[in-house]
């Protein structure tokens, strides 16, 4: 009785420590992690590694279900690897943050475009004396100025994972001075946005915090970048789907004149990490080329990657 | 008499408590309609959403309803719906999970209820209920610190490459483990309740102590405890939260291999809920009523099996 009660009291001390920590090398099967197929990361990712339709994800994948759970799945697989946003592939010790093509993940690399799995998230106004008033105008600029240029609203875009350049971090309070307007009641205005659904969380965010500090409404009808420069400038300017500021969360192509808006650029950088489990002795760098035969299926175990 | 009745009858006290009443009367009969129609609304509404895609003329593209019950492959991203080998891990980890918690949920019911001296059974009884209280997050969040790590060094030691422990068998374990106060709950009460002079008749035929208790005493009780069992399914079979922590949403299946990762209906519904739209929205709502099915079947040939039991002796 006693002898059993011996042997599985160290068969479970030994299930629950697990083999003594080694050098080991990482050899096996990879295991692909990868966000649900709703998530925007998701989808930003798989288009810049060319995982599409013709090359789809391969079906041995494991679905995680936030960028948190990715953390987490991909520190406890040594065979792990994911994607994720910097700032929680920054915070996770056990995890390895991927250079992409030669560029390491650092802020500085993003914001200065060497680091291309990035992109960022640009905004578009309509044209001066197109909004439906004067006052509406002053309003929606002054949003616009809050999102890009206060320390306020770039506080709020970096807490959704945003990147945002240093320098521009003038208070609200002084910037507020210069839209009259503001110093009235201002709860009859709604603001209206759309484009790019991969903004929304930043965007809703920067609208709620602006909305706690004016009392301005907003109203929200994300549906994709293409019409971000399409219902403030372009064919749908003067539809029922119009809007105030137009999102996009890539660069704005030559055919659309955003110049014509009273204020367009970007806001914000969105960068994805790929990470690999601390331990990975393999991989330290990442090729589109190798990730996307990872994702798609090509490559199915690490020593196909180690020769 | 008879007219001290009358009076009284028509007396104002005796009206005022007539009209009271009536006013609780109608307050209960409210209160259970209200909640019996929550029970109808939601099952008007689940299936008016969920059916929705595999009628004709729906909005995002309808879809052939018997190849999402009988699809082997689930894959948002190309379109394809099929729920087949979802519904069999479903209930091939339900099951695997009662396998394992029934027998010991049984025979602890059995030692607290029976044999513990009084101090030891009611502690354990108290262990029991903490068990039963704890919310599934917890457990999901336990699960993916130390039983994918138990998993995945079991693994290891059989040579079996594992998704960081995340498996089928993590959520057996898992489920086990969620599902047992249950069933050991239901199981002490109906043992307690079952009348003692049917065991001193076994005794005094000449039975042993363990004899009685396994061929008296649990098949006295077997009513309860197999309604513990269907409780502990349900909540196996429903459990969402824990299980999408450690299950690994696989893309295609049935999964029967216990160190590779698996996908339950519950955990299919949950990821990813709250940013996507469309088909991939409503299709959630075809899973939740495949669920139910898959809950009302398995209940059923439970209750066929406890009344097999008792038939043969």
């Amino acid at each position: 009785m006693k002898k059993s009660l011996a042997i599985v009291a160290v068969l479970i001390a030994v299930l629950l420590t697990g083999c003594t920590p080694k050098e080991v090398k990482t050899t096996g099967n990879i295991s692909v992690y990868t966000r649900d197929a709703s998530s925007g990361t998701r989808t930003a990712f798989f288009e810049f590694i060319s995982v599409v339709e013709a090359t789809p994800l391969t079906a041995s994948a494991i679905e995680v279900t936030s960028a948190a759970d990715m953390a987490t799945k991909v520190s406890a697989d040594e065979n792990g690897i994911g994607y994720t946003n910097m700032e929680i592939a920054a915070a996770n010790p056990s995890l390895l943050a991927l250079s992409y093509n030669g560029v390491a993940a650092s802020e500085t690399n993003v914001l200065n475009g060497t680091y291309k799995l990035a992109r960022p998230f640009n905004l578009v106004t309509r044209a001066t004396g197109t909004f439906s008033s004067p006052e509406q105008e002053q309003i929606v600029l002054a949003f616009v100025d809050f999102l890009m240029n206060s320390t306020e609203g770039q506080e709020v875009v970096t807490s959704k994972g945003g990147i945002v350049e240093a320098g521009k971090d003038t208070a609200w309070d002084t910037l507020k001075a210069k839209y009259p307007l503001l110093a009235g009641d201002v709860s009859t205005y709604t603001i209206k946005t759309g484009g790019s659904t991969s903004v929304d969380s930043s965007v809703k965010a920067a609208l709620e915090a602006f909305q706690a500090l004016t009392g301005v409404k907003f109203e929200m009808n994300h549906t994709g970048s293409s019409d971000g420069f399409k219902r403030t400038l372009g064919a749908d300017k003067d539809s029922v789907n119009a809007v105030d500021v137009g999102f996009a969360s890539r660069a704005f192509k030559a055919e659309e004149t955003v110049a014509l808006g009273i204020v367009s650029g970007a806001y914000c950088v969105d960068a994805i990490v790929v990470v690999v489990n601390a331990k990975n002795t393999v991989l330290t760098d990442a090729t589109t080329e190798m990730i996307h035969n990872i994702y798609t299926g090509v490559t199915k175990t690490w020593d196909e990657l180690a020769k | 008499m008879r007219t001290e009745l009358s009076k009284y009858k028509n007396s104002k006290r005796y009206k005022s408590k007539i009209r009271q009443d009536l006013f609780f009367k109608s307050i209960f009969q409210l209160s259970a309609l209200l909640s019996s129609m929550m029970i109808v609304i939601i099952i008007v509404f689940i299936l008016v959403k969920g059916l929705q895609p595999f009628i004709a003329g729906y909005q995002y593209g309808t879809r052939n309803f018997f190849e999402f019950l009988v699809g082997l492959v689930y894959r948002q991203d190309q379109g394809i719906y099929g729920v087949g080998f979802i519904v069999v891990n479903t209930l091939i980890s339900g099951f695997g999970a009662l396998l394992i918690s029934f027998p010991l949920a049984v025979l602890t019911a059995l030692f607290i209820a029976k044999i513990a001296p009084k101090r030891l059974a009611d502690a354990m009884q108290t262990v029991v209920e903490l068990l039963a209280s704890i919310p599934s997050v917890v457990y999901g969040v336990f699960a993916a610190g130390s039983i994918t790590v138990m998993v995945k060094n079991l693994g290891a030691m059989l040579s079996i490459q594992t998704a960081g422990g995340s498996s089928l068998l993590a959520v057996m374990l898992l489920l086990a483990i969620m599902i047992y106060p249950t069933i050991t709950s239901l199981a002490i009460t109906s043992i307690q309740a079952v009348p003692e002079d049917i065991q001193h008749a076994s005794l005094a035929l000449g039975a042993t102590t363990t004899q009685t208790n396994f061929k008296v005493v649990l098949t006295s009780a077997k009513s309860g405890i197999f309604a513990g069992a269907i409780l502990g399914l349900g909540r196996a079979f429903g459990e969402a939260t824990a299980v999408s922590m450690v299950a690994g949403n696989k893309l295609f299946g049935p999964t029967f291999n216990l160190f590779d990762i698996t996908r339950t209906l519950t955990s299919t519904i949950l990821t990813g809920l709250k940013e996507t739209t469309g088909v991939d929205y409503d299709i959630r709502f075809s899973a939740g009523i495949v669920l139910m099915i898959v809950i009302l079947i398995s209940n059923l040939s439970i209750n066929l099996l406890k009344n097999r039991i008792g038939s043969q002796k």
